[in-house]
């Protein structure tokens, strides 16, 4: 695993533990790190755990995770709000990470040009708009709308999570693709994401893309766990 | 603001990610520790106070100052539950803050109340 640079960052090693990290130092396990006791974890580490998905599903997991943690509710109110931080981290990630972000996009051909594709409905619903974090939080509104308005409670978990999984990936290909395409060009040099969330940021600028729980783990003072530790890949340690 | 969580969180047992103190009655004692955080700062850092406001801009600066002197002065002083009160009421008001729904919109209302408290010895 790659080192983790803290000195950088205003965040030191030890200066205080939560009982997660605590478990994991005591029993090192990561189990409250997957947050399994979470629906939507759980469901979200089954669909990331197949080979298609994985690269995205890694670099997404950390984001999934810190809405769990802070409980942000899966229902249709909060629905674009989902989708508009879903997004906007996908774009910093691919802001501050483009070769790794391009290399998870190559990854999937089929879901590539879905991404594509949806940044291009983004630009067309934008209109004439500046895509700035409200006014892409109306489209998303209205997408969601039109869409899962009509969608039952008990399916709308998964949807939230898997539509948000679809943002974030459509999020990385504005912050790249998009760049290089002459027809989405201004569109995805107009993206302002919201103030930034430090945590997110840090994690960014220092964390290993193959490790993201590296950090998590770096934090308690030891060394997380390495791909070689894990089976190969964080999400195949994750038990079925 | 880091180093004043990281330092209040390392003086209590380990809590869980999901267990940070951000009820009302909370709210109180973060006011109190954010106080006594930037007056530490204030005495014994006059430099790094300096760069803070230096990367704030005068006109900015000028802004909180006036901001910071018209809560106090709502509050009557700096007494701890009419302060802490007059600051959730003013950042209600500016942030929509009603009914709050989940625990990182309260976790987000700890950030801000300390925030402001930890101003208050900077600029009066």
């Amino acid at each position: 695993m790659k080192a983790i640079n803290l000195e950088s960052t205003s965040l030191q090693h030890s200066d205080f533990t939560t009982k997660e990290q605590a478990e994991f130092v005591t029993r090192g396990s990561l189990e409250t790190y997957w947050r399994l006791r979470d629906p939507m974890c759980a469901e979200f580490l089954q669909f990331g755990s197949k080979a298609a998905h994985q690269p995205a599903a890694k670099a997404f997991f950390p984001f999934l995770r810190d809405f769990s943690v802070l409980e942000l509710p899966q229902t249709f109110e909060l629905f674009p709000n989902w989708l508009g931080l879903a997004f906007h981290a996908g774009y910093l990630f691919g802001a501050h990470l483009p070769s790794e972000a391009e290399a998870i996009l190559e990854h999937n051909g089929v879901e590539r040009a879905e991404d594509l594709w949806r940044v291009k409905l983004l630009k067309n619903k934008m209109g004439r708009y500046r895509p700035t974090p409200d006014n892409l939080y109306r489209v998303f509104q209205h997408l969601c709308e039109v869409e899962w308005k009509s969608e039952p409670d008990c399916a709308l978990s998964h949807a939230i999570m898997s539509t948000s999984f679809g943002a974030f990936t459509t999020g990385l290909a504005t912050a790249t693709l998009a760049k290089a395409d002459p027809f989405l060009v201004e569109f995805a040099e107009q993206i302002t994401p919201p103030g930034q969330c430090l945590l997110h940021a840090i994690k960014l600028a220092v964390a290993d893309v193959e490790s993201p729980v590296g950090l998590w783990a770096a934090s308690v003072g030891v060394d997380g766990p390495s791909v070689a530790q894990v089976g190969g890949g964080i999400l195949s340690e994750v038990p079925s | 603001m880091l180093s004043f969580f990281a330092e209040l969180l390392a003086a209590s047992a380990p809590l869980s990610e999901n267990g940070c103190p951000v009820a009302d009655d909370d709210l109180e004692k973060l006011v109190r520790e954010g106080l006594a955080f930037g007056h530490q700062i204030k005495t014994a850092e006059p430099p790094r106070l300096a760069a803070i406001f230096a990367e704030l801009g005068e006109t900015e600066l000028q802004g909180v100052r006036e901001l910071v002197q018209s809560v106090v002065t709502h509050a009557g002083g700096t007494e701890l539950s009419s302060l802490t009160a007059t600051i959730l009421e003013w950042h209600g008001n500016t942030n929509e803050w009603h009914g709050l729904k989940y625990y990182g919109q309260r976790l987000d209302r700890v950030v801000y109340c300390a925030d402001f408290a930890i101003w208050i010895p900077w600029v009066l």
